[in-house]
């Protein structure tokens, strides 16, 4: 099986996590800016099984 | 701010009894990781129904997660979800509403999956309302959209006011944004592949960057995150019946396969030899051995007659077996009638090769099907 995609996605909550720190980082520096992190269609998807 | 457009909780139109407490226990984790993360609004999905209303109002309940629609209504023709809400970010205050789409399919499996309960208003009267609530009292307006990327195109034009649109149930994925007149339409695809980041300058301008950040595993783990799987994975292996520890299937246990072996065996030598007669061990390795969405690949005949299911836990039906891609073979052996699916196509395969998955299975089938030919 091909793994060019492993949609994980509580590893993409940890990159939220990081992406997160750095919006409020962003935010400090330009208040001008808003930052929308946005998923759909998720469908419970947790992980790849094996 | 973290937004979702729907579809977040659970992937099926029916949940059979069996799976329903591992789908609940499965979307209460699902709430206690975007609580975490911080989440300031989620659509109501047409899936995110099937776990039921009452089930949602808890998990938002117990979990400060905040669902929204602005067109699901009762019997009472009153809203079920909160239609909208405000949040304040560096000073600019952003609305968010909830729309779901009302296609004659939308609205027949809506009604079908809560039992005739919900019914949904029509969404553009629904969006225009809102948008008239909240004009004057924010500075960005953003939609989360569940009714597909064409229905989000009519919603944009006619509803003056919107900003953004987060789509979804079409499962599009848009590297560069909609832009319908003043109105921006995203969407991140399916599965958390992507997330979606959109960057607004709220200057006047309205400059935006959008990137869809491809979620592989060259992203590491999250503590926190991780020991919540683990904890998922630890009740329902209590739930069904295991240790949560990885312990192989067991070995001394004849496989439904045995009993086709007697008038199948070069068949069967060849199967022995490929992934699908492994696929319960790699869900072992995992600790996904009981989560029914891996099962539901890695054995079979899942949930169906005499197949494998979660109560059971028949180590006989561990496996990609014969019967799950030839059919049930009862008939066939004790009457003797033809098997189900003599040669099973693309389309059975692709049941479990989904796109995400395999995403070249359509053009890797010839040589796929050598490596399983028998």
């Amino acid at each position: 099986m091909k793994k060019e995609f492993l949609p994980l996605l509580f590893l993409g909550v940890a990159i939220l996590l990081s992406i997160g720190f750095s919006i409020d980082g962003s935010r400090a520096a330009d208040s001008s800016k808003i930052a929308i992190a946005y998923s759909g269609n998720v469908l419970g998807y947790m992980e790849p099984c094996g | 701010m973290v937004v979702d457009s729907g579809d977040l909780l659970n992937e099926d139109e029916e949940i059979p009894e069996s799976v329903q407490q591992a789908s609940r226990l499965k979307a209460d984790m699902i709430a206690r990781v975007y609580q975490q993360i911080g989440i300031d609004a989620v659509n109501v999905g047409d899936l995110d129904l099937v776990l039921g209303v009452d089930y949602l109002k808890e998990l938002e309940k117990k979990h400060s997660f905040p669902f929204i629609s602005a067109n699901l209504v009762d019997e009472k023709e009153e809203l079920i979800f909160r239609p909208y809400v405000i949040k304040s970010v560096n000073r600019k205050n952003i609305g968010i509403f909830g729309i779901m789409g009302d296609t004659s399919e939308m609205a027949s499996k809506v009604s079908q999956i809560t039992g005739e309960t919900v019914s949904i208003q029509d969404p553009l009267k629904a969006a225009e309302k809102i948008v008239k609530e909240l004009i004057g009292k924010v500075d960005y307006i953003i939609a989360l959209t569940h009714q597909g990327t064409n229905r989000d195109w009519v919603i944009a034009r006619r509803v003056k006011g919107i900003d953004l649109v987060v789509g979804g149930h079409d499962k599009q994925k848009t590297t560069e944004p909609y832009e319908a007149e003043k109105t921006l339409l995203v969407q991140a695809g399916e599965k958390n592949q992507y997330q979606g980041m959109l960057e607004i300058t709220m200057n006047g301008t309205r400059v935006f960057s959008n990137t869809l950040v491809p979620l592989g595993d060259e992203i590491g783990d999250d503590p926190k995150i991780k020991a919540m799987i683990n904890e998922y994975n630890d009740k329902i292996a209590d739930i069904y019946g295991g240790s949560g520890e990885e312990t192989p299937p067991p070995a001394n246990v004849a496989r439904r396969v045995t009993v086709c072996e007697p008038c199948h065996a070069n068949q069967v030598k060849s199967w022995q030899a490929t992934d699908h007669a492994k696929a319960y061990s790699t869900l072992v390795g995992k600790s996904k051995q009981y989560d029914p969405k891996c099962l539901a690949c890695h054995t079979t005949r899942f949930e169906q007659p005499e197949g494998f299911s979660m109560k059971a836990q028949q180590p006989e039906l561990m496996n990609v077996q014969c019967e799950s891609c030839h059919g049930f073979g009862k008939e066939h052996m004790s009457e003797g009638k033809p098997i189900p699916v003599a040669k099973p196509g693309i389309d059975l395969c692709l049941k479990c090769h989904t796109p995400d998955r395999c995403p070249d299975f359509d053009a890797d089938f010839p040589q796929l099907m050598q490596k399983i030919k028998h």
